[in-house]
């Protein structure tokens, strides 16, 4: 069953007077309990379009297009048309967003343990004992060891781990189905980040929890996600099963990113793209990735590529993918 | 570079380093102690480049900064070309860091917010005897690291990651150093820029015949830039040897972790921080 | 010239405060050059007029002109302001920068200093040594820098010593450049847009303060006229005398907002990240 279905989503920036277009023409569904990596570089539009679906785009971005959500009751929400109370109820309860900066999004005057007390209280409606009670149980299953010393501890206290895994059990204090999880490892060495990771299967498994990775490593989504969205300057250049790109990456760029990936592993020298991402304020027209692609002819400069179906739930936008094999 | 590197003469030698901070109590807690460096020792040689790897914490930041100049050891000597540069004077020391220069991992904030890229640049040239004017010596620095000369005017908050990161090496390079210390040098970049900021490192230490002391905790970006590799745990090193053999015949099971972390194909059942 | 112009049409209340200080500044200036009255030539024939064709501000109990004594005032009050916010601002740079960087002993003593300083009845000692006859320009100058150089002192020492941990001043450090090169050139420009604005807000006070001593008897002596000397005028009879006050307070308030409009735009301008729109 599908819980989130996005469909043409857009998103334009008009704050600055003139308007730039952040997201263009993002479509997806992702079904309960599997996994979304969404890929991409620095400026690629990834965190935008994590805002846009749990609703919180700062002021002056427009969205177009639909985002659909179904939630625990079968009730469905377009979060674009939403009124404000309608968000309020999905965010933090159906929708939990766990940030890059862990150790920023937690309140510094506040202990972390009463942090996600006052969340369980108001959400479930118990009484501050019980909800105590229950958050020392949820920083346990974060994978804590000291849950008792971090429970009192203030958020400025914690190592990056720290911070990571309690912000982590505050999100999932909602007791969400989609859990977004915007570069949560990013700042994390590479132990450290490979504990989370663990730490998010196992949770996923044990909650049911939909996942929405969002992520530059592409290593990362690659042992990680079910599906994968590549993003490149605001354009999804590729969709697909993890298996597929993996065995068969369609899109010149998808290409170059896991030839990157792969050289890394198996300690060859890797091959960088040519060129730097281009900006957002000032693409370049036709395909946005032409002026870096191997591949680009004249069509590719002056025209959009359409979105091609290479196989079931495998589409990629450019005018000269790769063979399917 | 085995050939090369044992006949040039040591650079950087680091005998037995301890660093302790004391961590001044608060009103909350008591006085604390941390042993941050816990005897250390490591040489690297002219055109060599060597590389500390540890998870956040410990301790292979404090080497660097101690290296620098900015954190006192509290026991232990560190001598750069055959002087301990915590035994010299204020004068002798101004002049001898020119070269030895950071490249901090932070890189964003180790531009001056109010300089433009053109003043940061001639501020470093300033302590250089001048043999160019100081706007060809300017834009022949951008184009070492690769950077177009339009950027000059610009402020560092107009810049991207990866551009700052390079005027962070283009400072560096204005001083004719003899050893770059870089801190995390590629691990907030994009897979992309990073490569590429690998192939620039690299090209850069052949034509400057640089050295580097490199500080990260991500072994399989680090194997691209160094000949040596040491592994530090909670102060102490664990296991050192050359890059290709320490990587493929890790005797320490530490070691073995870290190796296994960079490599996610296997996520298993450890998960405890 | 013109890059000021832009910085200045940038912000609102910038724009706002610049014109209206800018109108009082050029007031003061050629007012009296123009003006067919002094401000201390007396006509008792023509004492206590209400505003009129050739008195618009009316006269004083003397038959001075208001308008013309308001001008002059205008000169001293900006002026005894202007002057004793350079002293104070330099002597707080000057003391927070040796508390930063020499610290110990000598930053605890300065800082106890500054505590004790803010602490004192600064209204109490001034009226006491001006009570007791002293009464000069120069000398309320001078007791008005001596009592609030103390904010500007705390400001700059500890933004000092944040900036001072910041990396790129640990790599100005590392370039070898002299600690004098990387006080002034490195570090000072950062502090600077904190000075410039509280400097501006300190203006403002200033001038309050001087209006207050003024008022009370003990600031500027007549004949000679700040605002408040002139205010102080009006109070024998302040509803059959009203346009010798009133005037002069309208000016004292207009000041006042002016510079806080000014230091209200500066500190949105004085953010190094607001160059690129301009």
């Amino acid at each position: 069953m599908s819980l989130l279905t996005v469909e043409n989503l857009s998103v334009i920036n008009s704050s600055s007077g003139r308007s730039i277009s952040i997201l263009k023409n993002i479509g997806f569904s992702l079904n309960s309990g599997e996994t979304l990596a969404v890929i991409g570089e620095t400026g690629s539009g990834k965190s935008m379009l994590c805002k846009s679906i749990i609703g919180l785009l700062p002021p002056g971005f427009l969205c177009s297009g639909n985002i659909h959500y179904t939630s625990s009751d079968n009730t469905k929400t377009s979060i674009i048309s939403a009124e404000k109370s309608d968000l309020l109820n999905i965010r933090g309860r159906e929708i939990g967003m766990v940030f890059q900066e862990a150790a920023a999004s937690l309140n510094p005057v506040v202990r972390c343990g009463n942090q996600i007390t006052d969340v369980l209280s108001v959400e479930s409606k118990i009484d501050k004992n019980k909800a105590k009670k229950q958050a020392r149980k949820l920083l346990e299953t974060v994978g804590l060891s000291e849950p008792e010393r971090i429970f009192h501890a203030y958020p400025h206290q914690l190592s990056g781990g720290m911070a990571q895994r309690v912000a982590l059990a505050l999100a999932l204090a909602g007791k969400p189905q989609l859990l977004i999880a915007d570069e949560p490892s990013s700042s994390l060495d590479s132990i450290t980040k490979k504990y989370y990771l663990n730490l998010l299967n196992r949770l996923k498994q044990e909650n049911n929890l939909t996942l929405i990775l969002v992520t530059h490593d592409v290593d990362e989504a690659l042992s990680f996600a079910d599906n994968i969205l590549v993003l490149y300057a605001g354009c999804m250049t590729e969709y697909g099963r993890t298996g597929a790109i993996k065995k068969a990456p369609a899109h010149p760029y998808t290409k170059a990113l896991l030839n990157i990936a792969r050289a890394l592993k198996e300690k060859d020298f890797p091959t960088p793209i040519p060129g730097e991402i281009s900006s957002l304020t000032n693409p370049p027209s036709g395909c946005r990735f032409h002026p870096r692609c191997p591949k680009a002819q004249d069509i590719c400069r002056l025209k959009e590529p359409p979105s091609i179906d290479i196989s079931d739930n495998h589409s990629v936008r450019c005018f000269f993918p790769a063979e399917t094999i | 570079m085995q050939a090369g590197t044992t006949a040039s003469k040591t650079l950087l030698q680091i005998q037995d380093l301890r660093i302790v901070y004391q961590q001044k109590n608060t009103f909350f807690t008591a006085d604390q102690t941390v042993h941050a460096v816990n005897g250390v020792s490591f040489s690297i040689r002219q055109g060599e480049s060597f590389a500390i790897v540890g998870r956040s914490g410990c301790g292979k930041t404090s080497i660097a900064m101690s290296a620098l100049g900015f954190v006192k050891p509290s026991a232990g000597a560190i001598s750069f070309m055959g002087e301990n540069i915590w035994q010299l004077n204020r004068k002798d020391l101004r002049q001898l860091r020119p070269l030895i220069q950071p490249v901090f991992q932070d890189y964003g904030n180790s531009l001056n917010p109010r300089m433009t890229v053109n003043k940061i640049i001639t501020e470093a040239l300033r302590t250089q005897p001048n043999d160019r004017t100081q706007s060809d010596a300017v834009i022949q620095l951008l184009d070492s690291v690769g950077l177009d000369s339009g950027i000059r005017l610009r402020f560092p908050h107009q810049l991207s990651g990866g551009q700052k990161q390079r005027i962070n090496i283009a400072r560096a390079l204005a001083l004719n150093p003899k050893l770059l210390i870089l801190d995390e040098p590629v691990s907030s970049q994009d897979l992309s820029a990073g490569v590429k900021l690998i192939e620039l490192l690299n090209s850069l230490k052949q034509t400057y015949e640089l050295s580097y002391l490199l500080i990260s905790h991500n072994l399989s970006t680090v194997r691209l830039l160094s000949d040596r590799i040491a592994i530090m745990k909670d102060g102490v090193f664990i296991e050192r040897g050359p890059a290709e053999t320490l990587l493929q015949h890790p005797s320490d099971n530490y070691t073995k972790e870290l190796i296994d972390a960079s490599n996610l194909t296997n996520l298993s059942k450890t998960e405890q921080a | 010239m013109k890059r000021i112009v832009n910085i200045i049409c940038s912000d609102k209340s910038l724009y706002a405060g610049s014109i209206l200080i800018g109108i009082i500044i050029i007031f003061s200036l050629t007012g009296p050059l123009l003006s067919p009255y002094n401000y201390s030539s007396q006509n008792l024939s023509e004492a206590l007029q209400s505003p009129s064709i050739s008195h618009p501000l009316g006269t004083d109990y003397y038959g001075r002109d208001v308008l013309a004594r308001i001008m002059h005032g205008g000169q001293i009050t900006l002026g005894i302001a202007l002057l004793a916010t350079t002293i104070a601002v330099l002597t707080g740079i000057i003391i927070g920068l040796i508390s930063a960087f020499v610290g110990g002993w000598l930053d605890r003593i300065l800082m106890r200093l500054v505590d004790i300083m803010l602490g004192f009845p600064k209204l109490f000692i001034i009226l006491l040594v001006i009570g007791m006859g002293y009464s000069s320009i120069g000398l309320i100058i001078l007791f008005l820098a001596i009592f609030s150089w103390m904010e500007i002192a705390r400001i700059v020492r500890s933004e000092v010593l944040v900036i001072r941990e910041q990396l790129y001043i640990k790599s100005a450090e590392a370039i070898g450049l002299r600690r004098r090169r990387i006080i002034f050139i490195h570090i000072l420009p950062n502090v600077m847009g904190t000075i410039i604005v509280s400097s501006v807000l300190l203006i403002s006070t200033l001038i309050l303060i001087e209006s207050s001593i003024s008022f009370l008897g003990l600031g500027v002596q007549p004949p000679n006229a700040s605002w408040g000397t002139i205010l102080t005028e009006g109070r024998i009879d302040p509803i059959g005398t009203w346009w010798i006050s009133v005037f002069s307070g309208i000016f004292i308030i207009a000041a006042i907002i002016g510079f806080n409009l000014i230091g209200d735009g500066l500190r949105n301008i004085l953010d190094p990240k607001f160059t690129e729109n301009t």
